[in-house]
């Protein structure tokens, strides 16, 4: 996880107040509903950012739109990062969040390229062996077409990747050739 | 050799059967800008420090700034097809330099990769650029001479093997000349040459290496040069990596000679790309760090105690400064770490005293201990004659009417000045060195004529060639001054031969 300089203060006292109150699913599942309504309606990056729009608007669009509807802990850090003129940063503290949550149930996302669709046999039987070998209890697995890699899988968790395509073979064996020796 | 095609496709086939499909681990992270030679990486996790990273079209670059959520990281190589984006690979290598005897004779960048169309280097062994610099206990102190052949230097300003001297001095005033003298005049003394070209145009670098080549000492010469074409980060790791290719030599117990052309192009590199990785400016826009830029690259220099194997790394850094100003950020600098500097001056060299080698300005901290003792009977009171002269010389524009003794100092002084001047590609050995010093600070050039002298000096080491091999031979062996009567004899001898014009 990369850590945002500011926004990561915030994620992590989001963080804190929900795993006290024990609700850390619904704190997850309450941003990414949030992340959502911002992204369908630009109320981040048009409608906040209009000249004319005051602290006091904001606020009134905020307990329109969410109050009632997502738990207090979200709903209080929204308007507090309008006080603190800090709204831009909503997308970062909820992934910030959710990588902070993640790391504190063992939880890792895994991209997983692959030449034709996965079934979900397939994809389980990934995210088992990616799991024990990565030392995480469970895997969410995201699953991507890209048939330019051939054949083979391509699995990027976090930073690292691991890459068994038929292609960086290819490339492999292509540079070996070039350096005209065999490692 | 011979090999035929079938064979080569037999080959092949059994590298292909034989391949591992093993899956390949790798740490990755994403560019999100792209600058002039730099770019900044947002992933990359794990990545160490110094650390060698793989961009995505093969391009190799080096890990500079760890912050918080990206890195910053300086381009090895073209930087115009890295996109934002783009994939990061760690390597998990730390920035390393091919070593060893093969690349003596060739031209290389900073990466070791050779620029003069001789084909691969075969290296085997690599160092990693940035080493520590040996201890105290590893050290001895300097005392054994590193010959220029540069009468003016090894008679007032000598240097010896392990020092660290520095060469300062404006534009044109000489300052590669006396590197290349110094390389040539290492033909004979068992030294390993590194010259290290920094920011140089392309056509200077091209005339380097074909006047080492004329005067055979390519063959014991490493030129290493990133010209000012090259990208900025290229510019600042090429003396770390020349160092690296001395320090095997050094370890191994040979002499290596390195020169630094010029350090201050370096720093300008350096602050190019600290400004651009947003590192905080100071004076000169420099960054803070830029004197520890050049304390840790000429701390490598040393003479290793005989336990380490008694070899040594001689350190000739240049500064350029501009109009003369030594009180300028990086020359300051560099001032305080060397060993001394050599200071040459525009005015001299445009008066005809070449090398223009400032005799005042100029001092060696630690040389006087590696010079021959011959040499450091005749030259001791050169410095003082040379001193009284300049300052006499002011006060001799306006009088006409001079005592006796200041007369005889001024055309004492005429004549040292005269015989320091040495021409182009034409160093002197020790013993000749001695011999003509020796017949100024004893008075035999006194009743010579001024503009006689430099033929004087001429014809007066024929005449020793072919009559007096024998002392030449001696002070070359035993370092000491001849029988002093037996020289005196020769040079009298000489001089009733010697027909004044």
């Amino acid at each position: 996880m990369r850590r945002h300089p500011v926004g990561f203060r915030y994620a992590s006292a989001l963080f804190e107040t929900a795993r006290e109150n024990g609700t850390l699913e619904e704190t997850l599942a309450d941003l990414a509903t949030v992340s959502q309504v911002m992204e369908q309606t630009n109320l981040l990056d048009e409608v906040f950012r209009h000249p004319k729009m005051t602290d006091q608007r904001k606020k009134g669009i905020l307990e329109q739109g969410f109050a009632g509807k997502v738990s207090t802990p979200v709903f209080n850090l929204l308007r507090l990062l309008v006080d603190n003129k800090r709204e831009d940063l909503f997308g970062v503290i909820a992934d910030n969040f959710k990588a902070l949550t993640y790391e504190a149930q063992g939880i890792a996302e895994a991209d997983v390229y692959s030449a034709k669709a996965l079934s979900e046999e397939e994809k389980e039987a990934i995210a088992r062996v990616f799991a024990k070998r990565t030392g995480k209890t469970e895997l969410l697995i995201q699953s991507h077409v890209d048939p330019e890699i051939i054949g083979g899988l391509r699995v990027r968790i976090g930073d690292t990747v691991y890459d068994g395509t038929i292609a960086n073979q290819l490339a492999r064996i292509h540079e070996r050739m070039i350096e005209g020796n065999s490692r | 050799m011979s090999i035929r095609a079938d064979e080569i496709s037999a080959l092949l086939k059994q590298q292909i059967e034989g391949y591992e499909t093993e899956m390949e681990v790798s740490d990755v992270g994403t560019v999100i800008r792209v600058g002039d030679g730099i770019a900044v990486a947002h992933g990359l996790e794990n990545v160490m420090a110094g650390e060698l990273l793989e961009f995505s079209n093969g391009v190799m670059g080096m890990a500079q700034n760890l912050e918080e959520n990206n890195v910053g990281i300086i381009i090895l190589g073209p930087y115009v097809d890295i996109r934002e984006g783009d994939e990061v690979k760690r390597t998990g290598r730390i920035m390393e330099v091919p070593v060893g005897e093969e690349l003596l004779g060739r031209v290389v960048n900073p990466l070791g990769q050779p620029l003069d169309g001789k084909g691969a280097i075969e290296t085997t062994k690599t160092r990693p650029i940035e080493s520590a610099a040996p201890g105290v206990m590893d050290r001895k102190s300097v005392h054994e001479p590193v010959q220029t052949g540069i009468k003016s230097i090894d008679a007032l300003i000598p240097i010896g093997r392990g020092q660290r001297e520095l060469i300062i001095g404006d534009r044109q005033t000489g300052k590669t000349a006396i590197a290349m003298d110094t390389i040539i005049n290492q033909k004979e003394e068992d030294m390993i040459c590194i010259y290290v070209a920094i920011g140089q145009k392309e056509s200077t670098v091209a005339g380097v290496v074909e006047t080492l080549r004329q005067h055979g000492a390519l063959d014991y010469t490493i030129v290493v040069t990133a010209s000012a074409s090259q990208p900025a980060p290229l510019l600042y790791l090429a003396p770390y990596a020349g160092v690296s290719m001395g320090e095997e030599f050094m370890y191994n117990g040979k002499h290596v000679l390195v020169i630094y052309d010029d350090l201050t192009k370096q720093a300008a590199a350096y602050r190019e790309l600290s400004l651009l990785l947003r590192r905080p400016p100071g004076r000169e826009a420099f960054p803070g760090d830029v004197f520890y830029l050049h304390s840790r690259l000429l701390e490598r220099a040393a003479k290793l105690s005989d336990d380490k194997g008694a070899g040594s790394l001689t350190a000739l850094p240049f500064i350029e400064t501009q109009a003369g100003d030594i009180g300028a950020y990086i020359p300051t600098n560099v001032i305080s770490i060397t060993d001394g500097q050599i200071f040459l001056q525009s005015d001299l060299f445009f008066s005809g005293v070449r090398p223009a080698v400032d005799a005042g300005l100029s001092v060696s901290r630690v040389g006087g201990s590696a010079q021959i003792k011959a040499m450091k009977k005749v030259a001791g009171t050169l410095r003082l004659d040379l001193a009284s002269y300049r300052e006499l010389e002011a006060f001799a524009q306006f009088g006409s009417d001079l005592d006796a003794s200041t007369k005889s100092k001024l055309d004492r002084g005429a004549r040292t000045v005269e015989v320091l001047k040495q021409g182009l590609h034409q160093p002197l050995a020790v013993e000749k060195q001695v011999f003509i010093l020796f017949a100024l600070t004893r008075g035999f050039l006194d009743d010579v004529a001024v503009e006689d002298v430099q033929r004087f000096e001429a014809e007066l080491f024929t005449f020793l060639e072919h009559n007096k091999k024998d002392l030449l031979a001696q002070i070359k062996d035993t370092g000491a001054l001849a029988d002093e009567d037996a020289m005196n004899g020769a040079v009298e001898e000489f001089k009733k031969t010697f027909q004044s014009s």
